[in-house]
């Protein structure tokens, strides 16, 4: 039922006419149970090139320098996914990372009086309530999506950019605030990658064995059979985009302890970064389909493609191009996936 | 509301309505008017293209590099930086033509992939260049031919201005008296049952991508002559500016509605209200908020609008 199930992201057409029938069933692989070990390898060969290209890459140090900055990208990735499995795409993330952690920045500065737990709650509360504004345009006023998010997004970049210009933040002095983003567990593991394994478990058994989990994907995959079914899709979508506000404000707040100030220009380019993750992650971007798993392999690869361009000397702003190319590669077989699976 | 804006400026005692500042503004509605003019044939046959901004910056990256530290002359220059806006184009068509892909998605992520080529390209100058800006990024174009194409006039009206009424006159046309126009709008109506009756659906969207690259080109060229330099962070707000004239005009982001007009006045309603802000001296992060608002208000209103059409009928 192509019509149905990318009705929103308008997928009108599913047939393949344009594959050849060897091509097609080469392509057939990349259906969305395979996605794993695609990815897996895809990850393996990326590794053993870029060990190849510079030995830099596979020492101890490096790994260690790549697992410390997987951390936070993949905290929004993680709420990001719930957008994407249920049929929309936010584009928003970046800018509410910087506009909740400057708000906490704000209440918690020196000679505030404000205690810090409470400024996180209210950053926090920000991010959440920055997600619900996204839900209530897109589920209630019925405006797609991405232009949604294009909007907002623009918006609190600039709300977060005023309250830059007419603020100055003082260092972070509080140890245990900036243990909250600069620790290591076990003097090896950094606590930011710790708090994504254990969220991206957490989301992977909701999702996996509850009822919220299955009304997600039900409502990604058709909302129309959804509703039918009872499923209140609306109210679904609308908690996806709380869910993603609210994890993109964790992310923004765990960096801005890591950096001890918050920065109005932090997450910048966290968007694209997050996005790319989930599509090369097998989140299909017509819903419904795809699972939490791909999306920490997916976490993996963005961030070591990163950091392994930077070990071959390619200059810092020809990287984002290659991310660039990867993202466009995860469409393209997105697109490919959904049409095998319209035809079989 | 252009004249809610006029006198919003006499009372503030700043200069809205002079007329420098007319022509500044009839200037400035120019660089978006023409990118919103090649987006609406594209929109109203069920396309959309999101990475012209990035498109535009690395085309003027691209030409600033070859006039200034490449000797290459000017017009060779121009033309290449015409030449890069088709050929972004015509990757948008193929790809999301042959593939069917959903434009707004792989549009974005060519947006992403050029605004870092062109921040890229633009630091390739960076040793030994002859024009490098203070950002570190902008690499300058001096020239007479340029200078003069940006503050010539021709009957007290501005030469960049001419052209945009000389492209909406085409589009109108082709719009609205040729059959390709025709043809553009039983796409947009119904791709489907346009391709049952034989027109050929893919070769109009690919050339309907095409042409709103080239059209991006035109405004590359429009961009620097007014600026004087090639940068990187041209675009960067240009979609937003852009996807609100097209869509206040009634152009439909699922298509079959909307018309040359229609995107004439939203450029001039959407220049108007940035223009009046910034005489106003309001804030470069108010307008950003400002933008983002605007493009949301409307789409939902024009959203609200079709949903009680479909409630009534």
């Amino acid at each position: 039922m192509p019509g149905v199930t990318g009705g929103r992201l308008q997928v009108t057409d599913t047939s393949a006419s344009g594959v050849r029938p060897a091509a097609r069933s080469a392509l057939r692989l990349l259906n969305a149970k395979s996605v794993l070990p695609v990815l897996t390898l895809f990850y393996v060969v990326m590794i053993a090139a870029f060990s190849l290209a510079n030995p830099i890459f596979i020492s101890a140090q490096n790994i260690g320098s790549i697992i410390l900055n997987l951390g936070i990208p993949g905290i929004v990735a993680i709420g990001l996914t719930f957008v994407v499995l249920s049929g929309h795409v936010d584009l928003s993330v970046g800018s509410i990372f910087a506009f909740s952690a400057y708000i906490t920045g704000i209440l918690i500065q020196e000679g505030s009086g404000v205690p810090i737990p409470v400024g996180i709650a209210m950053g926090l509360l920000t991010g959440a309530a920055v997600g619900a504004l996204n839900g209530f345009v897109v589920t209630v006023l019925g405006v797609n999506s991405i232009i949604t998010t294009l909007g907002t997004m623009a918006v609190f970049r600039g709300l977060a950019q005023l309250l830059g210009s007419n603020t100055y933040l003082t260092r972070i002095e509080n140890e245990a605030l900036l243990f909250l983003g600069r620790g290591y567990l076990f003097d090896y593991i950094p606590v930011t990658f710790a708090y994504m394994v254990a969220l991206l478990a957490i989301c992977s058994l909701i999702l996996g064995f509850t009822r919220y989990g299955r009304h997600v994907y039900a409502t990604g995959a058709s909302e129309m059979v959804a509703r039918l079914y009872g499923v209140a899709t609306g109210k679904i979508q609308f908690s996806t985009f709380v869910i993603s506000g609210l994890f993109s404000a964790v992310g923004g707040i765990l960096l801005m302890s890591q950096l001890a100030r918050a920065s109005y220009t932090a997450g910048e380019d966290l968007t694209f970064k997050a996005l790319t993750v989930v599509i090369l992650g097998g989140i299909s971007l017509s819903g419904g389909r795809g699972a939490m798993i791909g999306v920490l392999v997916a976490i993996f690869i963005v961030g070591s493609i990163a950091n392994g361009l930077a070990v071959v000397h390619v200059p810092i702003n020809a990287r984002d191009a290659f991310t660039g190319l990867v993202l466009i590669g995860a469409i393209v077989f997105d697109s490919i996936r959904n049409r095998n699976l319209a035809e079989a | 509301m252009v004249g809610a804006f006029a006198v919003i400026g006499e009372s503030s005692g700043n200069n809205f309505v002079s007329l420098g500042n007319f022509k500044t503004l009839l200037r400035s509605m120019v660089i978006s008017g023409v990118i919103a003019l090649g987006l609406t044939p594209l929109m109203i046959a069920r396309g959309l293209d999101l990475s012209f901004g990035s498109s535009l910056s690395l085309s003027s990256v691209i030409t600033a590099l070859l006039y200034t530290n490449m000797g290459v002359s000017l017009w060779i220059a121009l033309l290449v930086a015409v030449l890069v806006c088709v050929l972004v184009g015509m990757l948008n068509g193929v790809f999301i033509v042959k593939l069917k892909l959903i434009p707004l998605l792989f549009t974005l992520g060519m947006l992403f992939i050029l605004r870092s080529l062109a921040l890229y390209a633009a630091t390739i100058g960076e040793e030994g260049a002859v024009g490098q800006g203070s950002q570190g990024f902008m690499i300058l174009v001096m020239s007479d031919e340029l200078y003069g194409f940006y503050t010539g006039s021709f009957l007290l009206v501005p030469l960049m201005f001419w052209v945009l009424v000389v492209l909406v006159v085409v589009y109108w046309l082709t719009m609205d008296y040729t059959r390709l126009g025709a043809w553009i709008k039983a796409i947009g109506g119904d791709p489907e049952i346009a391709t049952i009756f034989g027109i050929r659906t893919d070769r109009i969207l690919m050339l309907l991508y095409a042409s709103a690259g080239l059209l991006t080109g035109i405004a590359t060229i429009m961009m620097v002559s007014a600026s004087g330099v090639g940068s990187p962070f041209f675009g960067d707000t240009m979609p937003l500016r852009v996807l609100s004239a097209v869509l206040i005009g009634g152009v439909a982001l699922t298509g079959g509605s909307g018309n040359v007009f229609g995107t004439v006045l939203g450029t001039v309603a959407i220049t108007v209200l940035y223009n009046g802000l910034a005489t106003m001296n309001v804030g470069s992060n108010y307008i950003l908020v400002i933008q983002g608002l605007m493009l949301i208000v409307i789409v939902a209103c024009y959203a609200w609008r079709d949903r009680r059409q479909v409630a009534s009928d």
